[in-house]
């Protein structure tokens, strides 16, 4: 059951937004208000609240008046509950607008406010779908925020529905805890009932961080500090960017990967050491400890997550995060994280390199390094070109049926087509390049360190040592993202079973006496190499 | 014939897209194995002959291998009860009489004279789930050997 609660929304909801209720040309009443489309996203520890559409007040819908406030009319809100019941799982959220307190906290509800919100959301949500969100915010001129979810215990007969007014009714009330808007930049508020540390950053911390702070303040070091961070696959890039994501400052990460240390991957595991690829420890145990040791944040938190971006097991633990840096190169899993990008809110940054080579001349044939950003409102990583569908077909089959872009050297099957293990190359330096592009764009996202450098491609050609951004930016007419943002747990994320999990599962020893034989037979191979 | 899998485990989309297949053309189409990520759908019994297909077999029940998170990814493969011949006796393209991923569809009661016909559907359209339905004639094309 999530602890956390928070409310977000896109770019274009805020620029809507602004738009409604802070109109710069209109003579505006000293109140207005809107009525939007929510959703629920639920995570393991954090439930969000995502703003997904706005419906647009027809000419008298919204009144102000003197006696009374802020008046929907019923036409209106007839309307938003017509259109909430047609779509699965939609809740609604009544908006409207206060003067920013002079102290600049949060606006407070008043007495009228708390009476008409369960009034209005009671009866408006008998006809939604059972469990859809029923909310309230108030935000004034500077934009800050105060959103509060309610929900309602169900009348058994009529007679008990009409007998006791909906303040009886009331089950619980819940106020979100954080505000996420994320436009070109990340806007992180809180609000005054966040459960969040809201202690400033330590002495110390902003000792070791100062050079940084020089370029961003210590506003931007406590943005740092405050985000989720999830990481994705931490094998060369990903163990590298769990370093020095700690050594920037982020205090709390999510690191996701199923995969262990070995010889094949140890020449590129940041912070691995040779008994770490002897005892085959988990990549997340040994880059959570790696992050550990570098943390500018002594009391940095990390989540470590053994499974598979493509399972919905630790889909939950992603959508805990703020933002995902994605090492991983699967195809499956690059859709799975582009659709929650969109359909969550919680933006993707994600980078790889190719590499084609000549073994036997030892010379590069072509090679280029990768960073695109998934978010609502900018190009989306199938239309970037980053994944394909055929490509993620050929990664939901099993390994050994799955030919040479298979990820795991396993036996083929007699039936499958023969095929020699072609794995891809793989150069330390360019995962330094990577991920330090990928972190370069985190900064800009996050404290808007290079506004220029946020949404698009960014491509390195390793042969003609040439860095730039691709043409495309926007996606295709017919990329179907578009319509998913904000739809939260009502978008079915593309998920399944990984069928490189589930093979590494099976290898695995299957008690301790057989993982000490396997520990002695890699010991004596490694004594005798 | 073996027994319809649980709709109810299914993914919407797939539900969705499994009725458009029974609307269109298939309306016994049912899910008969779902294998971690993909299912086997028992299209309909198909009639060689009639067709005008070069088959020693005069009819075939006809199967496709469909994603479970159609449309995100390609539906991948065919398989016919029993397995195929031309009757020209010319090997058929791909055509294979043991593949993983009919292993288990062949211990299926009645399954196990069967063949799998290995066929990616790249220029399917998958915009929506109901593309689904398009099954049926995506698996004759295959076994008209178009390319």
């Amino acid at each position: 059951m999530p602890v956390e609660s928070d409310f977000a929304f896109a770019a274009d909801i805020e620029r809507k937004l602004r738009s409604i209720l802070f109109p710069t040309k209109r003579p505006r009443a000293p109140e207005r208000g809107v009525i939007g489309i929510v959703y629920r996203s639920t995570g393991s520890r954090r439930s969000t609240l995502l703003l997904s559409e706005l419906i647009y007040a027809e000419p008298g819908d919204v009144d102000w008046k003197s006696d009374v406030g802020l008046l929907f009319s019923k036409n209106y809100k007839s309307r938003a509950v017509s259109i909430a019941s047609t779509r699965k799982r939609a809740g609604l959220i009544f908006i409207h607008t206060h003067r920013a307190r002079l102290d600049g906290l949060p606006p407070e509800p008043s007495d009228e406010d708390y009476a008409a919100d369960q009034r209005d959301l009671y009866f408006l949500g008998q006809d939604l779908s059972d469990g859809a969100p029923l909310v309230a915010g108030i935000v004034d001129d500077n934009f800050n925020w105060t959103v509060r979810e309610y929900e309602f215990t169900c009348p058994m007969t009529v007679a008990d529905a009409r007998s006791r007014g909906p303040k009886y009714r009331l089950k619980n009330m819940r106020f979100c805890e954080g505000i996420r808007i994320w436009s070109n930049q990340l806007t992180l508020k809180d609000t005054n009932r966040s459960r969040r540390d809201r202690h400033r950053i330590s002495q110390s911390t902003i000792h070791m961080t100062d050079s940084s702070i020089h370029m961003w303040g210590e506003e931007g070091q406590e943005l740092l500090r405050r985000i989720r961070l999830g990481i994705v696959g931490l094998g060369g890039v990903g163990s590298i960017l769990a370093e020095h994501a700690a050594r920037l400052g982020v205090r709390d990460l999510v690191l996701v990967d199923f995969d262990r240390l070995s010889k094949d991957n140890f020449n590129r595991s940041q912070g691995a050491t040779r008994l770490d690829f002897l005892l085959r420890r988990h990549k997340v145990k040994v880059a959570a400890r790696l992050a550990r040791k570098s943390a500018v944040n002594k009391d940095i938190q990390i989540i470590e997550i053994i499974g598979s971006v493509v399972e919905k097991d630790t889909i939950r633990h992603l959508l805990d995060c703020d933002l995902i840096l994605n090492a991983s190169d699967s195809p499956w899993g690059l859709q799975v994280l582009d659709q929650l990008a969109h359909a969550h809110i919680v933006p993707v940054i994600t980078g790889g390199t190719i590499i084609k080579g000549k073994k036997q001349t030892g010379t590069l044939m072509s090679g280029k390094c990768e960073v695109t950003l998934s978010n609502p409102g900018v190009l989306c990583l199938e239309c970037a070109g980053s994944y394909n569908r055929s490509g993620v077909t050929e990664a939901m089959e099993a390994p050994n049926v799955r030919g040479p872009r298979r990820y795991l050297d396993v036996p083929d099957d007699p039936g499958a087509v023969d095929t020699e293990l072609e794995r891809a190359p793989s150069v330390i330096a360019t995962n330094g390049l990577v991920a330090s592009l990928m972190l370069l764009r985190l900064q800009a996202l996050i404290v808007g360190t290079t506004t220029d450098a946020i949404n698009g491609i960014q491509r390195y050609h390793l042969l003609e040592g040439s860095l730039y951004w691709a043409v495309k930016t926007q996606c295709d007419v017919t990329c179907a993202r578009k319509e998913t943002v904000g739809l939260g747990d009502a978008y079915a994320l593309p998920t399944g079973i990984d069928q490189d999990y589930k093979y590494a599962r099976k290898a695995e020893p299957k008690n301790i006496v057989m993982r000490c034989f396997q520990f002695l037979g890699d010991f004596v191979a490694e004594l005798r190499a | 014939m073996a027994a319809q899998a649980d709709l109810s485990e299914l993914p919407d989309a797939f539900v969705t897209g499994l009725n458009a297949l029974r609307q269109r053309d298939c309306h016994d189409a049912e899910v008969v194995l779902v294998e971690d990520n993909f299912a086997w759908i028992l299209l309909q019994p198909v009639d060689l002959e009639q067709l005008g297909l070069p088959f020693k077999e005069k009819s075939c029940l006809l199967f496709a291998r469909a994603p479970l998170t159609f449309p995100n990814a390609d539906p991948y493969g065919i398989a016919t009860v029993p397995l195929l011949h031309r009757v020209d006796d010319a090997a058929i393209d791909r055509l294979h009489a043991s593949h993983q991923h009919i292993t288990n569809l062949a211990k299926k009661p009645g399954y196990a004279d069967i063949g799998f016909w290995s066929w990616e559907w790249k220029n399917m359209r998958k915009d929506m789930p109901e593309r689904l339905g398009d099954l049926f004639v995506w698996a004759l094309k295959r076994l008209r050997e178009e390319k």
